[in-house]
């Protein structure tokens, strides 16, 4: 058992296998394969094998002639080994007999040899073992070009250990699979930190070299709380920190209780309404449980994702199950946010530029009866409770019209059939197209309320797809174009006395809090394992902090700067924390 | 059709990187399954990576053994490469 010591980045015990994820360094990956994938993993290494006597002829052609002469001999003997039928047929037969991956086999294959080597008598047999020690690194590294450790494709739970994380992965990230993050580099309010604790999962970061100390496959302990990493804890230790892990369970659970009948308010008094985010109404008795006094964003594309279109039966039952589980508390639930592209059923015509195209509410324009099918579900279900419609991807005046006049035909067409109609249900716009945001004072005295999609406002407003890692780092939320559209719009909806409220990932990100809050921003809707937190941070502040750092946040024309400022800010906040 | 024949390293060398490369490229040309045993290890012949694995310095005695439609050949033509010192000295 190795113990290393890290920074505890978010609370929580993790227990379980390693996935060790470089950028630079190769990994082998333990991942068993199926029967029928054993085939293309042996292409892969034939591919890879190619690609590394490539790569070793290319070295030696371009050796100085001196050194050829030395070392050329030995390189082209790799390439021999490499080329050679045998060797490829052996991790072949590997491949298919034990359903590993191509590394896997490889390096079992090629170990073997290297230790039967090493064990040898004859001398230039172990000197043979360290040239086939690098003939590995090559031919991993080969392997690794075509497919790297992806954290999109986890089979099973794993506690993941990186040099770093960047936003990209992080953003792939299956959170079911992810048992526990670790990296190398970070501090408290880094990128992976952030992302760790609004998932609830658990990490340590700043742990130095230890992407090198441990082997996937390897079991780890982490504790999120000590920034305590144990690696292959022997069998008490493993049962001690189990325990421990029960026991903070339990704990978490009893201070989320004391934290929750709290209210959200700052230190001289300003309340704020701290709401979730949910895709199910499944999420809806966690979330309370975390302290949310609503639901600030219901997703409804759940809905369209089962294969088919729903019915009016289905929106409308998930919608009275999620009123009735919130008794009375609001809820806004917004409507269908998918691109055309995504609607299984019908051969709708490729978009080249989907992004740019058909979504959300161009798409309820295009398909009336699909809009009005969701919106009698919705009104019917707003009758006598607390509910909101919310419409997405809104660009213009003339769309709030053309929205409230589908709704008020909804409603008369209730109406007539003496329905429930949902008579006065708050009507609001989500503020994520930048002509929206521009827009924003006129669009306020159409809306009773707005809500900030800050991810597709912040993709819009820089023109860049953060799911695209080669542009993936201008995805810039602290971009002062980005902060002076959302200062505009919150100004906006306050003067004309609508509920603003931010939904996006921004307010789920502390490091944002401050200058929300600074600018004006009432009413926060974030993923429920961050509702303790957020509340936390917003009690210990008073609103002059909050001006003071969001005044000198618009002095900066660097994103990162203003980042790097408000991440020290909040750092202070954070420490001084009860 | 199995073909046997014991043989001697006898160049200084042994069955280093070169000779092993060229041992395994002979190898090869057959359809045989062809094997080197050193001391009840036996290895691949056509895998030049596992007859380095033998280690076989001058002097080690080997069996040659060969097991397909051209065994005989296969034998005759490894045991002459060996004895011809592959081409060293």
């Amino acid at each position: 058992m190795e113990i290393r010591r890290g920074i505890g980045a978010s609370t929580g015990f993790a227990i379980g296998e390693a996935m060790v994820i470089d950028r630079e360094e190769f990994r082998v990956s333990r991942r068993p394969i199926a029967a029928r994938e054993a085939e293309a993993e042996i292409e892969r290494l034939r591919t890879a094998a190619d690609a590394a006597a490539a790569e070793i002829r290319r070295q030696v052609d371009t050796m100085p002639k001196k050194i050829r002469e030395a070392a050329g001999k030995i390189l082209e003997a790799q390439i021999g080994w490499l080329q050679e039928k045998a060797l490829q047929d052996e991790i072949a037969g590997e491949i298919r007999s034990s359903l590993r991956t191509a590394e896997y086999a490889s390096s079992q294959v090629i170990r073997r040899k290297i230790k039967s080597m090493e064990d040898s008598n004859a001398a230039f047999a172990r000197r043979i073992a360290s040239d086939f020690a690098e003939l590995e690194k090559t031919l991993l590294r080969n392997l690794q070009g075509s497919r790297r450790e992806d954290v999109a494709h986890l089979t099973q739970p794993v506690v993941i250990v990186a040099h770093d994380l960047s936003p990209a992965q992080t953003l792939r990230l299956d959170r079911t699979k992810i048992l526990g993050i670790l990296t190398e580099v970070g501090g408290l309010t880094s990128h992976t930190a952030i992302v760790a604790k609004s998932l609830g999962i658990p990490a340590v970061v700043g742990v130095e070299g230890v992407s090198n100390d441990i082997t996937g496959g390897d079991t780890v302990v982490l504790d999120g709380a000590s920034g305590t990493v144990l690696i292959n804890p022997d069998e008490g230790t493993l049962k001690r920190y189990e325990a421990m892990e029960r026991n903070f369970l339990l704990l978490e659970k009893r201070r989320a209780e004391e934290l929750h009948d709290l209210p959200a308010v700052t230190r001289d008094g300003t309340r704020v309404e701290i709401f979730a985010n949910i895709e199910s109404p499944d999420e809806i008795p966690a979330a309370l449980q975390h302290g949310a006094e609503g639901i600030g964003l219901y997703r409804t594309e759940f809905l369209y994702l089962g294969g088919q279109v729903p019915t009016e039966k289905d929106h409308l039952d998930a919608y009275t199950r999620a009123v009735s589980l919130l008794d009375r508390r609001r809820i806004i639930i917004r409507t269908l946010d998918l691109g055309a592209d995504k609607l299984l059923e019908d051969g709708h015509p490729r978009e080249s530029n989907p992004f740019l195209g058909t979504r959300a509410i161009r798409l309820c324009f295009e398909r009336p009866e699909l809009f009005r099918t969701q919106l009698r579900a919705i009104l019917k279900s707003a009758s006598g409770a607390n509910v909101g419609l919310m419409v997405p991807m809104i660009s213009s005046v003339s769309e709030v019209l053309q929205v409230k006049e589908a709704i008020e035909d909804v409603r008369r067409e209730l109406r007539s059939r003496e329905e429930p109609a949902g008579e006065g249900m708050p009507v609001g716009i989500m503020i994520e197209v930048p002509s929206a945001a521009v827009m924003a004072d006129r669009l306020a005295s159409h809306v009773d309320f707005f809500s900030v999609g800050t991810n597709d406002l912040i993709a819009y407003t820089i023109a860049v797809d953060r799911s695209n890692e080669r542009v993936a780092p201008l995805y810039q939320p602290a971009h002062p174009a980005v902060l002076r559209l959302l200062r505009d719009v919150i100004a906006a909806g306050n003067a004309a006395g609508k509920t603003v409220s931010v939904c996006g990932e921004m307010s789920s990100d502390l490091n944002f809090t401050l200058l929300l809050l600074g600018i004006g921003l009432r009413n926060f809707s974030v993923v429920p394992p961050m509702i303790p937190d957020l509340k936390k941070l917003i009690r210990s502040v008073s609103l002059d902090d909050a001006k003071a750092v969001a005044a000198r946040v618009f002095d900066f024309d660097d994103a990162a700067a203003a980042l790097d400022f408000m991440r020290s800010e909040t750092a202070k906040f954070l420490s001084d924390a009860p | 059709m199995i073909a046997e024949r014991h043989v001697t390293i006898l160049n200084t060398l042994g069955l280093h990187v070169r000779p092993s490369a060229e041992f395994a490229g002979t190898a090869s040309k057959f359809r045989s399954r062809v094997s080197v045993i050193k001391e009840g290890q036996a290895v691949n012949a056509k895998s030049s990576i596992d007859l380095l694995t033998l280690a076989a310095v001058a002097g080690t005695p080997l069996v040659l053994r060969a097991e397909g439609e051209d065994a005989g050949e296969a034998v005759e033509a490894l045991a002459r490469l060996i004895e011809s010192k592959f081409g060293e000295e």
